[in-house]
């Protein structure tokens, strides 16, 4: 899923020159109410930039939309996260259809939902008022915004229900969202947003917040008793605390769902909101056979451009060999356990190098090597990333590697993830 | 005094680089051909100083009205009297006087210049015997680390490659060892770095269970670097010790010093390098397919309170 960032328009460039599969809705002629929604609701959207201080460079762009008759602004977080996570550095603005330039503060924002109400002074806009929808399958919606900064354009599509695996709400629409559109509201045709833009899969797949959060959001901004945060950073910290709370709660309990691989009983599918899928490699030229089972989070929260947050995914690999003798099998088995390769987003800015505790441990009778790392947010106090990695020692052909990450957690929480998901590792006779 | 003596010209150090025999007197020391030693030396004069023997039979050098003078012990002087051992100067060139019974260092037997069981493996068998058993050894080695299908001639040839390495090293000693003691002896310093190679694939191993059952303990990495220091300076200390040319306790600092210099960086800079990963998260990567009922276990519970002052760490590290 990319976020539709306008910085990544050479990349979606590429994607998007490549035909795209036409959805049904194109075969057809425009909608005759197209016209009509674009002229009626083109002055409620505006576009939204975030430059640099000093270089008064664009860095980051961006739709909104008005929502109320004082001048607040609904868009993505992701759109004006540099304006949160660094306020000395960078600066937005806001472009309307009349080509008036305003300044905007941020009011308000939902990390986890990537929204963020913005406050500008009211020129007489249009706006939208929020209101619950209900929806149906193949309704024919329209999505505003400002594809690559081409100016304000309306793009049709469908709606194709709510995302399944994913823990928090997300609409499905059929329709092409382009980088620049982010931020932008998607209606149907009696004016009702039902949707804010937020990302795409390319090819039509296209991902909206539903109006119920945005509708949240907007409320507690608009709480007479609710005052504007002077340090973002602290919020953003605390909206990641509670959601980790809240999904990791019921992760990997006792009664979670197992598989077997090999002589080993494993924890999966540990909640709705994952994907897990398995591969098996045997093949002819390689003495050995690995066999592995995934599973990931299919979300995750948008930090800044270089940092993300909220994945949860773990992975076992059974390695064996008939072949290969035992001093050999463990020079696989070793190589494989060996700390390696990307484990998470985040640089040296945004994260601390990784601190590791490593022993052998004794577990329901299995005898593992355990590598317990963490590292921490440098920017917001209590919010680490942490891997767990266990080689089970025992056989003397076959092994099992498997391994855990987190990001995005309170250490308390890495540690019970730690606990549970080592504990539900059992020997399978 | 003798009626012959032998006058040498010594560099700085007082070893001697030419030698003239001189038994008839007066002679003289000079640029010019005429002179019985002619110098090369510009700040020696045409006609710089003549040796004689006066009327009780002792031997003289006297200054012949230089411009640069005669000197002992950095004093300009007239005239010297020569004895055993005598040493004056004249320009840049400095004299030291030797007679025929001046007494000479023992011999120093061939056998005797080099290790003695270096020696027998820098015989032409011998080295190439240690040679064979390091590829030997070394194939072996990639046998059990590979875990693809390997056939023997890949094994071969890899482990030839890895071994010509050590033959360039051999050589560069060769070469160093020519420029300074005038022989190759290339077969000693291969056979050398064969058993150090030999050496070194022996003791992994050993290492390897180490982190193995003691993985936790961060003591087993200074004891490896010191090791591996130790073992570096040996064999520094074996190659100079075949090229002979200075003392025993003289090389020992040289490799000493050198191999400490080398692990002295390389720690810092590891030290200044703070890494992505804690150097432990590399250490438990070692699993051993042997004493797996032997292994130090702890429980979860121990393990997870050890593991509480991870937080700590990287708190100050983010507070940094």
């Amino acid at each position: 899923m990319t976020h539709l960032r306008w910085r990544s328009l050479l990349y979606a460039a590429v994607i998007l020159n490549g035909a795209p599969v036409r959805p049904l809705g194109a075969q057809d002629p425009a909608s005759s109410a197209t016209p009509a929604i674009f002229r009626r609701y083109s002055d409620h959207v505006s576009k939204i930039q975030v430059s640099e201080n000093a270089s008064g460079a664009k860095s980051e762009l961006g739709s909104g939309f008005f929502v109320s008759d004082d001048g607040l602004v609904i868009t993505n977080y992701h759109v004006i996260s540099k304006l949160v996570l660094n306020p000395d550095r960078y600066h937005a603005e806001l472009f309307d259809t009349r080509g008036t330039t305003r300044a905007v503060t941020v009011v308000a924002i939902d990390v986890v939902h990537d929204l963020a109400v913005l406050r500008t002074e009211p020129h007489g806009d249009g706006f939208f008022n929020l209101i619950p929808v209900s929806t149906e399958q193949g309704t024919r919606l329209y999505s505003l915004g400002h594809p690559h900064d081409l100016g304000l354009s309306i793009v049709e599509g469908t709606y194709n229900g709510l995302l399944q695996h994913t823990l928090y709400q997300k609409i499905h629409f059929t329709g092409s969202l382009n980088p620049g559109m982010s931020g932008g509201p998607t209606i149907d045709d009696r004016g009702e947003v039902v949707g804010v833009n937020v990302s795409t899969a390319g090819n039509q797949l296209s991902f909206l917040v539903p109006v119920d959060r945005a509708m949240l959001l907007l409320r507690q901004a608009q709480n007479p008793d609710y005052s504007i945060p002077d340090n973002f950073l602290a919020v953003v910290a605390k909206q990641l605390l509670a959601y980790q709370d809240v999904y990791l709660a019921t992760l990997l309990a006792d009664s979670g769902e197992t598989t077997v691989l090999g002589h080993y009983r494993l924890p999966t599918n540990p909640a709705s909101f994952f994907n897990c899928w398995a591969d098996a490699d045997r093949n002819d030229d390689s003495p050995y056979e690995v066999v592995d089972h995934q599973c990931s989070t299919d979300d995750y929260v948008f930090i800044s451009g270089e940092h993300s947050s909220g994945v949860v995914e773990f992975e076992h690999r059974l390695l064996s060999s008939k072949e290969l003798n035992r001093f050999r099998f463990f020079s696989l088995f070793s190589d494989q356990f060996r700390m390696g390769g990307s484990l998470g987003p985040g640089d040296d800015e945004d994260v601390t190098p990784y601190r590791c505790e490593s022993r052998p441990v004794n577990q329901h009778g299995l005898t593992m090597k355990v590598l317990f790392c963490v590292r921490r947010y440098r920017k917001m106090t209590g919010l680490y990333d942490a891997v767990v990695k266990a080689a089970v020692l025992g056989e003397r052909d076959a092994g099992l590697l498997t391994t855990l990450n987190l990001s995005g957690v309170s250490f308390e929480n890495a540690e019970m993830m730690a606990r549970r998901y080592l504990g539900s590792i059992t020997w399978n006779p | 005094m003798e009626s012959v003596i032998f006058l040498e010209v010594t560099d700085r150090k007082g070893n001697p680089l030419y030698r003239y025999r001189l038994d008839t007197f007066p002679a003289t020391i000079g640029r010019s051909y005429r002179n019985t030693v002619i110098l090369a030396d510009r700040y020696v004069s045409p006609e710089h100083a003549v040796i004689v023997r006066d009327e009780l039979g002792a031997l003289w050098v006297e200054d012949r009205s230089s411009d640069n003078g005669l000197f002992r012990d950095n004093d300009r002087v007239q005239r010297v009297a020569l004895g055993a051992g005598t040493r004056f100067r004249v320009g840049h060139t400095t004299f030291q006087v030797c007679t025929p019974d001046q007494v000479v260092e023992p011999v120093l037997r061939e056998a005797e210049s080099s290790q003695g069981g270096l020696n027998r493996l820098g015989s032409r068998s011998g080295a190439l015997l240690a040679f064979a058993l390091a590829v030997i050894v070394l194939m072996a080695d990639l046998y059990l680390k590979s875990y693809n299908r390997v056939s023997t001639l890949q094994l071969l040839i890899q482990s030839l490659g890895i071994m010509s390495v050590f033959l360039v090293w051999a050589c560069a000693w060769a070469l160093f060892n020519r420029l300074v003691a005038q022989r190759f002896a290339f077969l000693p310093h291969l056979a050398l770095a064969s058993v150090a190679v030999i050496a070194l694939l022996l003791l992994q191993p050993a290492t390897e269970y180490l982190e193995f059952f003691f993985a936790p303990l961060r003591v087993l990495n200074w004891v490896e670097t010191v090791a591996k220091a130790f073992f570096i300076a040996a064999l520094l200390y074996g190659h100079l010790a075949i090229v002979g040319v200075v003392t025993q306790r003289r090389r020992w600092l040289i490799a000493g010093v050198t191999s400490a210099v080398i692990f002295g960086l390389v720690e810092l800079n590891q030290y200044a390098d703070n890494g992505w990963y804690d150097p432990a998260a590399e250490r438990p990567a070692q699993l051993k397919p042997m004493g797996m009922g032997m292994l130090p276990t702890v429980d979860m519970d121990t393990f997870l309170r050890d593991a509480k002052k991870l937080k700590a760490s990287v708190d100050s590290l983010a507070e940094k």
